[in-house]
């Protein structure tokens, strides 16, 4: 078929740029023209099927890892790291924001300080979460996450510590019966 | 509660292109409906998100509204209701991590284990705090009766609630707070 | 509302501590702002779900032609979304982790 490479571009390129669930659009191109490092991960379905298949065949992986990947639809994680401070504006996410909250995502929680904010949104269906976006912006940095399916989070929560990702040391981490001293 | 302030233009005249009677409902309304998603949220900007998104509501429901009154009960309910979706979401969220709250949970205020005395500033701080601990319903009868100044029966309208349960929460919230304020030293409220 | 005398100084103070709070600075009129841009997108939202059917039909249906012709393609790109999906996992728990930490620590 000789036009089959042709083909294989085209679905390619358009795999990488248009996911399939394409509510929620991640145009941040002015942040990523300035980052000095940048890190663009948008798996669409069809893409977290081929992970599926690529962990299951690994004997090495955790199985805690294929069963987060196996109920999700959608992950897009944008992370911009840039050289000086003032080199984004936080506005910068408001398309973001408008965004999620026109498709009917709510705040979980909402941090803004002078370091910083931290906004998550989420999405639930029945009393589950099928939704989770984090929005955070530091002085030199910007990070977007975005998942979309059935998500355990505490299972999403325990995956620091696997595969030699140090574990953060928080409370309550793979403890079910350790109780937070704020809810006293 | 000054609900005749603003004139409501007719049913038949009003339309969501009335730009400016919806931005004078806001700005006679804002700081109400702000105030009960702070008191219930404790958190000013989750109360800004609910507040907006509670003014937003009503810019698309404000043609089925046919009275300043109606819009004032429909802005209480919707301030009540969107607090405790935020809450709630809140709380499924910490569920993984933390235990649930309960009626027994509430927390102990933040004044020092010093005394707290009549006029004592530290007292207004605790009481915001012991209000914002208490579960989502209660806290909401409680704000709707000591900030808003409600009655019962008002209060039974707009959350939807049975008079008898109004009360009940009430009572049980004053006694709560009675009991945590009273391990604090000798009460003389 | 309360018959007991005893709570009557404590409703009182309870007024006073439930004072309303005035909303942030400029809270009017950036609501009246969003309004207004969501009735506008509220006339424009049916196109932007119409233009994307037909280009995300045309991945799905391009998609699925490669991935049956070439094997070795597939396991490329699988290992690919497998170390992505990781990768972003990985950012994700330590976000959430960070976001719930903070919120622990002030409650």
């Amino acid at each position: 078929m000789k036009h089959t490479p042709f083909i294989l571009l085209i679905a390619f390129a358009a795999a990488s740029v248009l996911p399939l669930d394409a509510q929620i659009q991640f145009k941040l191109d002015n942040l990523a023209s300035k980052a000095k490092e940048s890190v663009d991960i948008s798996l669409p379905l069809p893409m977290l099927q081929l992970a599926s298949g690529f962990l299951s065949k690994d004997k090495s992986m955790n199985p805690e890892i294929q069963k987060l990947v196996a109920g999700l639809k959608n992950i897009t994680v944008k992370k911009y790291s840039f050289a000086e401070e003032g080199q984004y504006k936080p506005e910068d996410l408001q398309p973001v924001r408008d965004q999620l909250r026109a498709a009917g995502w709510g705040v979980l929680l909402g941090k803004h300080d002078a370091d910083g904010a931290t906004d998550i949104y989420a999405k639930s269906e029945g009393g589950q979460i099928t939704g989770i976006a984090v929005l955070k912006t530091e002085p030199k940095e910007v990070k977007v996450v975005y998942i979309e399916g059935a998500i355990d989070l505490a299972g999403l929560a325990n995956l620091s510590g696997q595969f030699g990702i140090p574990t953060l040391g928080l409370p309550g981490q793979n403890s079910d019966s350790k109780k937070s001293k704020g809810n006293q | 509660m000054s609900a005749q302030a603003v004139q409501m233009p007719s049913r038949e005249l009003f339309s969501v292109g009335d730009a400016d009677t919806f931005a004078a409902l806001v700005k006679q309304h804002q700081s109400m409906v702000f105030s009960m998603a702070y008191a219930a949220l404790r958190d000013r900007s989750a109360a800004e998100e609910v507040a907006q998104d509670v003014f937003l509501e009503l810019h698309r429901v404000l043609p089925a509204l046919d009275s300043p009154a109606h819009v004032v009960n429909w802005l209480r309910r919707a301030a009540a209701h969107r607090s405790i979706d935020r809450q709630r979401r809140r709380r499924t969220w910490l569920r993984f991590f933390s235990p649930s709250e309960n009626w027994q949970q509430a927390p102990e205020p933040a004044a020092p284990p010093s005394r707290v005395v009549e006029g004592d500033i530290l007292l207004t701080a605790a009481l915001r705090q012991l209000i914002a601990g208490l579960p989502a319903k209660p806290r909401l009868v409680m704000i709707l009766r000591y900030q808003e100044d409600m009655e019962a029966t008002e209060i039974a309208e707009v959350l939807k609630m049975p008079l008898g349960t109004v009360k009940s929460h009430v009572q049980r919230s004053l006694k709560l707070l009675r009991d945590k304020l009273a391990r604090y030293g000798e009460i003389s409220i | 509302m309360s018959k007991n005398l005893e709570d009557r100084p404590l409703e009182a103070k309870l007024r006073e501590a439930l004072q309303r709070e005035a909303p942030p600075e400029g809270f009017a009129e950036r609501v009246i702002l969003q309004a207004k841009a969501a009735r506008e997108q509220r006339w424009e939202s049916p196109r932007p779900r119409f233009r994307l059917l037909w280009p995300a039909a045309t991945v799905v249906a391009t998609t699925a032609l490669v991935l049956s012709i070439s094997i070795e393609y597939r396991a490329i790109r699988e290992e690919r979304a497998g170390r992505q999906a990781i990768q972003a996992l990985q950012i994700a728990s330590e976000e959430l982790n960070l976001a719930r930490n903070k919120v622990l620590n002030e409650e």
